[in-house]
């Protein structure tokens, strides 16, 4: 009854069109299903990294409109048999984190947001209570907020389309070499692909400010 | 897995067309089945059948279910939830490992409460999404698609996708038609990335539109000049979803040329979702996904045949967390008999809420009665306001309505009211706040149409 996106060339080749958000407004940009199965590989890993285990829940905050992002997440944590609530990065979906951080002792959470993390205070909640039993990752506006509480999350740091994740130690954030580089110029983090994706980028400029460091083979980014 | 029909049909599945009797006897072999699943997985079903000394053997037909199986609804699933502190509400019928998604409700009326998904692959990229087994009937979003092909999509389309998360990824739906997503939100820009992608790809549908995007059309229109008939002329259809459109927004819809094209996307008793066909005389109910019942929303008496009651809905194909003959408050016109496109499923109409219900005396109010006359109002022309509903029966109808600009209030509180006053014979009390108020109310898909205070 359905049609397998992998049996249709056009869909594969052209599997969503997402907007792009830069400081200097949107623009368009299509991805393929090799790309979200290439990203999905890489989502598994960051899970993996993340000691995120089969059979438990985790809560997943993203918002709809980056779902060409989000989902490759999203399908690495089916993938793994994680069981995943999801909500909204924003102030107005607050109630609905809060519930699954109420109702589920979650074994992580990621991409709280400061939205989120505000919201939440506002609602009178102890962020260590509600937080302080799983990995977290947070937005670095959530940053200050989660660290006065006594938490010490990981950082997604939004590089254009991609997500970059850095350990609470504070060591770089890791992002996906096979696919992408990233270079620094004048303090901004520029992005360029490595593969063959849908829509290729050179030196794309992000708008988001870092360093790149390299340690061994690795590039590591640093905030700025 | 089979492929599409050819792009010519108007059908998806058989099952759409197939003669009432067999698609009865279908539902019947399915319920009978979900009756025992149910009853045996669901600590919440075993609790309120053994509550009435009510056993899956007792039933034997629909007729049997329909007049023995008691309701439900979601008072009672809160009350489970946190009696048990079970986040599932009792209705959990696997164990949480084989979960994959959690989606939850849009939580207007309390806690979200929870829609769970199993996928059936370890593969999210396969066709078998969530509601979409690959060896079984077709359930939660099965529906969804049988509707979306109706509408128009086929394969090669693009489709405008503004969908927030909380129900799922539901863009997986449009790619299984073979449709591409255009993936949107709330951003400042977006809707004038909407207006530039219309005209580039030349989408088949916009899922979903809301008050709040008609409203940032209409202002994009007004100072830019945009040709709106241009923008939406490769459109077969623009879904509303969350809440119906308004009266005067679907003459604004209208007026861009489509006419024809506007559809709703409402609630299957939570089972799923149900939208109108071409035909556009009530939402599809399918039949072989749940049984459809009115009740009287007073006595939750059973009403036999066609007529107007609240909607009760019972899971056919859900194993994962079934609703048994539960009662959602949506009050609907419901009718039996063939539609007009070829489908002998039955259909049904959203009149409202039995939850936004006022009484003023003997005068029942909804929020759908009052909304046109605040439409007409060119101030209030967004159509956003909410009733004030401490309780059920009221002294006086007083009504919250969002304003745009700056106007002088006083004279704009007397026209409302008149216009009110107008519509449903009730001068209403009118208090106005700016529109930023009423759209922080709720989500940006549904704002809540009446609130406590």
């Amino acid at each position: 009854m359905t049609a397998d996106p992998r049996a249709r060339g056009a869909l594969a080749e052209r599997w969503a069109i997402g907007l792009l958000r830069l400081p200097g407004g949107t623009q368009p940009y299509t991805v393929s299903l090799r790309d979200i199965e290439r990203d999905t590989a890489w989502a598994r890993q960051v899970f993996e990294r993340l000691g995120v285990l089969p059979g438990l829940p985790l809560h997943l905050i993203g918002t709809g409109c980056d779902n060409e992002i989000l989902w490759p997440y999203e399908n690495a944590l089916i993938g793994m048999r994680v069981p995943f609530g999801v909500a909204e990065p924003v102030a107005i979906d607050a109630p609905r984190s809060d519930m699954f951080l109420r109702r589920f002792r979650m074994q992580a959470v990621v991409g709280l947001s400061g939205e989120i993390v505000a919201a939440l205070l506002a609602l009178g909640r102890d962020l260590h209570t509600l937080l302080g039993h799983g990995t977290l990752v947070s937005l670095p506006d959530a940053l200050p907020a989660l660290r006065g509480a006594g938490l010490a999350p990981w950082t997604m740091r939004a590089i254009g389309p991609i997500w970059a994740f850095e350990s609470p130690v504070g060591d770089g954030a890791h992002y996906d070499q096979s696919e992408w580089l990233v270079e620094e110029h004048g303090g901004e983090l520029l992005l360029t692909s490595r593969a063959p994706r849908a829509t290729p980028f050179v030196r794309l400029r992000t708008g988001v400010a870092g360093r790149v460091e390299l340690r061994g083979d690795e590039r590591l980014v640093l905030g700025g | 897995m089979p492929d599409l029909p050819a792009t010519d049909q108007r059908y998806l599945e058989a099952v759409e067309t197939l003669p009432r009797p067999q698609l009865l006897a279908l539902q019947q072999e399915r319920l009978l089945r979900m009756v025992g699943h149910a009853y045996e997985h669901s600590a919440f079903v075993r609790h309120h059948w053994d509550a009435v000394g009510l056993r899956p053997s007792d039933i034997r037909s629909t007729a049997d279910f329909t007049r023995l199986a008691p309701l439900m609804d979601k008072d009672q699933m809160r009350a489970w939830r946190d009696r048990h502190d079970d986040p599932f509400c009792g209705l959990l019928c696997i164990d949480l490992a084989d979960i994959s998604f959690i989606g939850s409700s849009s939580g207007t009326t309390g806690d979200p409460t929870l829609f769970s998904y199993r996928w059936g692959h370890t593969d999210g990229n396969l066709p078998a999404g969530p509601g979409l087994p690959a060896d079984g009937p077709s359930s939660y979003w099965g529906g969804t698609l049988r509707d979306w092909w109706e509408i128009g999509l086929r394969p090669g389309d693009h489709g405008i996708y503004f969908g927030l998360r909380m129900r799922g990824p539901m863009f997986r739906l449009l790619q299984s038609l073979g449709v591409t997503p255009v993936m949107l939100g709330y951003g400042p820009d977006d809707l004038h990335q909407f207006v530039d992608l219309s005209r580039r790809y030349r989408p088949t549908v916009f899922y979903a539109m809301t008050a709040w995007l008609g409203v940032g059309l209409q202002e994009i229109e007004r100072t830019m000049g945009i040709d709106m008939r241009d923008v939406f002329t490769s459109y077969k259809g623009v879904l509303f979803a969350g809440e119906p459109v308004g009266p005067k927004m679907r003459r604004t819809f209208e007026r861009w040329g489509l006419a024809g094209r506007i559809f709703n996307q409402t609630s299957f008793g939570d089972l799923g979702h149900a939208h109108d066909c071409r035909e556009h005389d009530g939402c599809h109910a399918w039949e072989d996904i749940g049984v459809a019942e009115i009740v009287d929303p007073e006595t939750g008496s059973p009403i036999e045949g066609n007529g107007r009651g609240e909607l009760v809905c019972t899971s056919l194909v859900n194993a994962v967390d079934p609703l048994l003959r539960y009662r959602g408050g949506d009050i609907v016109d419901l009718r039996r008999d063939a539609c007009e496109c070829g489908r002998t499923h039955a259909r049904f109409t959203p009149v409202g809420r039995s939850a936004d219900e006022v009484l003023i005396g003997s005068r029942s109010v909804l929020p759908m009665d009052v909304w046109g006359a605040i439409e007409d109002v060119p101030e209030t022309a967004h159509g956003l306001f909410q009733i004030v509903r401490p309780q059920r029966v009221l002294e006086r109808l007083k009504i919250r309505v969002g304003y745009s600009g700056t106007p002088a209030l006083g004279p704009l509180r007397e026209r409302v009211a008149e216009s009110v006053h107008a519509a449903v014979g009730l001068l209403p009390e009118i208090e106005l706040v700016p529109n930023d108020v009423i759209m922080q109310s709720g989500s940006r898909h549904k704002i809540p149409r009446t609130v406590k205070t």
